[in-house]
């Protein structure tokens, strides 16, 4: 049977996984449906969109990412599973928070500006660079969050 | 499929409204040597929705007009993900049939070139109803209105009455529904600001015809935010206090505004075109609202500003007189 840490900590890896691949299938919806808009009524700006809509996905890499690297930190990956005390499970789940909650938000955020650049594209096709960088900008605050869940996954001791 | 989602409508339609006119294309459109040369350039751009200009005759830019406004508004139709907001702009389209077919029946004679389809309303049912005199399956407001001028034109017909009294019927319906879908978006703000203009516009146009006040409530729309009562008084005032007694509530200002210019120049037609400045700049305001029905209508009311302004210009080449162009959304 699980310990009440060992437990607390595959809590963590699923708030990082879950809640950052909301975010992102959120975001990529948003941007899709805005994307399916445009290349309705003019096909050739397929591939001008397709990278505009793809950038709120990275927010489910980062969030797996952490999930990843907890659950091997617990020893579920090769079946040996670690009875942690409650302070490291607690300290695993508290780190799943960050790019969990920051990559939820930042997905969904990153989806409204994606779809944004994808009509600024519609109507300005030569500007879609600039689409991509405000999209990216979205980005900074999901790197933060993958960051500081990163280096706290890491600071727990077994 | 279309799906009702606001980020798909607004994607088709931002791609769409690359497609409308600009002031600089309309321009030299009205540049051009002669009305074929006009109506050619026009086709060139896509207008109407690829129609050739083999399939025409020299003088047949209102089938291009209609034709392109048919496909505008069909598609918002399509795409609009809230139709009962979005219907209320095509109410218009449904007072005209209705005006065209009441008059139609009074006079004896058929309507079918002046009948537009793609209103809210569908002609077959307005034919039926208007044609059977039974308005039971209309919105309430435009069913009372019709039954009462029924009534009143058993004893008198008076065109200009009941075409204000439909006018009327149409603001009614829209401060119900608005009031249903308990709406306080732009939408409001729109039809309460054009409700406020044309009953201040009614105010002065019956002081300088002459109307009594009676007249003048016959006239005067529901929805705006200013009282009736505000309207009525200021029949009788010196016209140079008009701006200070209009301006009341969110939309006062700008119709004061509008009301001083009146009185400096005694321009009557700048306050329709400080109107339609007006409605337009409501329409411009939600234009970058992304996840809203704003581009939605300012592309199907920028379609129809656009085909007023090609009425003008190939008007202007048919009669020889100064070009004036409408407000533009694009």
């Amino acid at each position: 049977m699980l310990s009440l840490g060992t437990a607390l900590a595959f809590f963590g890896a699923a708030i990082a996984a879950g809640l950052a691949g909301i975010g992102s299938a959120m975001g990529v919806g948003i941007a899709g449906q805005a994307a399916s808009g445009v290349v309705s009524e003019d096909p050739d700006k397929f591939g001008s969109v397709l990278v505009l809509q793809a950038l709120p996905g990275t927010q489910g890499i980062y969030g797996l990412l952490i999930a990843f690297i907890i659950v091997l930190n617990i020893g579920a990956i090769d079946g040996n599973i670690k009875d942690l005390t409650l302070f490291q499970g607690l300290s695993l789940l508290a780190a799943g928070i960050p790019i969990g909650i920051g990559g939820l938000m930042s997905g969904i955020y990153q989806g409204k500006v994606a779809a944004s650049g994808i009509y600024l594209t519609a109507k300005r096709p030569e500007e879609v660079g600039k689409g991509i960088i405000l999209t990216a900008m979205v980005e900074t605050y999901a790197v933060l969050s993958l960051l500081i869940s990163f280096i706290m996954v890491n600071g727990v001791k077994f | 499929m279309p799906q009702a989602s606001y980020e798909y409508a607004v994607g088709r339609i931002s791609e769409l409204s690359t497609k409308m006119l600009d002031s600089a294309q309309l321009r030299r459109i009205h540049e051009a040597p002669d009305e074929k040369s006009a109506l050619a350039m026009l086709l060139e751009t896509g207008y109407g929705g690829g129609i050739s200009q083999d399939q025409l005759n020299d003088t047949e830019i209102d089938y291009v007009i209609r034709s392109q406004l048919q496909l505008s508004r069909r598609m918002v139709w399509e795409l609009t993900p809230a139709p009962e907001l979005t219907s209320l702009f095509f109410l218009q389209v449904d007072v005209h049939n209705i005006k065209s077919l009441l008059k139609a029946r009074l006079l004896d004679r058929e309507v079918p070139d002046i009948l537009i389809e793609d209103g809210a309303l569908p002609i077959p049912l307005l034919k039926d109803c208007i044609n059977s005199k039974n308005y039971e399956a209309l919105p309430e407001a435009f069913k009372r209105t019709l039954n009462k001028i029924e009534a009143e034109l058993q004893h008198d017909i008076d065109p200009l009455k009941f075409s204000a009294q439909i006018d009327g019927a149409m603001f009614t319906h829209i401060k119900n529904v608005l009031d249903q879908q308990k709406d306080q978006s732009f939408v409001r703000k729109f039809f309460s600001l054009s409700a406020d203009f044309q009953n201040a516009r009614s105010v002065i146009r019956a002081r300088l015809l002459g109307w009594d006040a009676d007249r003048l409530k016959d006239l005067l729309l529901d929805g705006g935010e200013i009282d009736h009562s505000v309207f009525v008084e200021s029949f009788d005032l010196p016209k140079e206090q008009l701006a200070v007694k209009f301006n009341r509530g969110s939309n006062g200002k700008i119709i004061s505004a509008a009301v001083e210019e009146y009185v400096t120049t005694g321009n009557t037609p700048i306050l329709k075109r400080k109107m339609e400045t007006a409605l337009m700049n409501v329409l411009r305001n939600v234009k970058w609202e992304m996840f809203s029905l704003g581009p939605i209508i300012g592309y199907l009311m920028g379609r129809e500003a656009e085909a007023k302004a090609l009425r003008v210009i190939f008007g202007a080449k048919r009669g020889g007189f100064e070009l004036e162009l409408p407000e533009l959304y694009a």
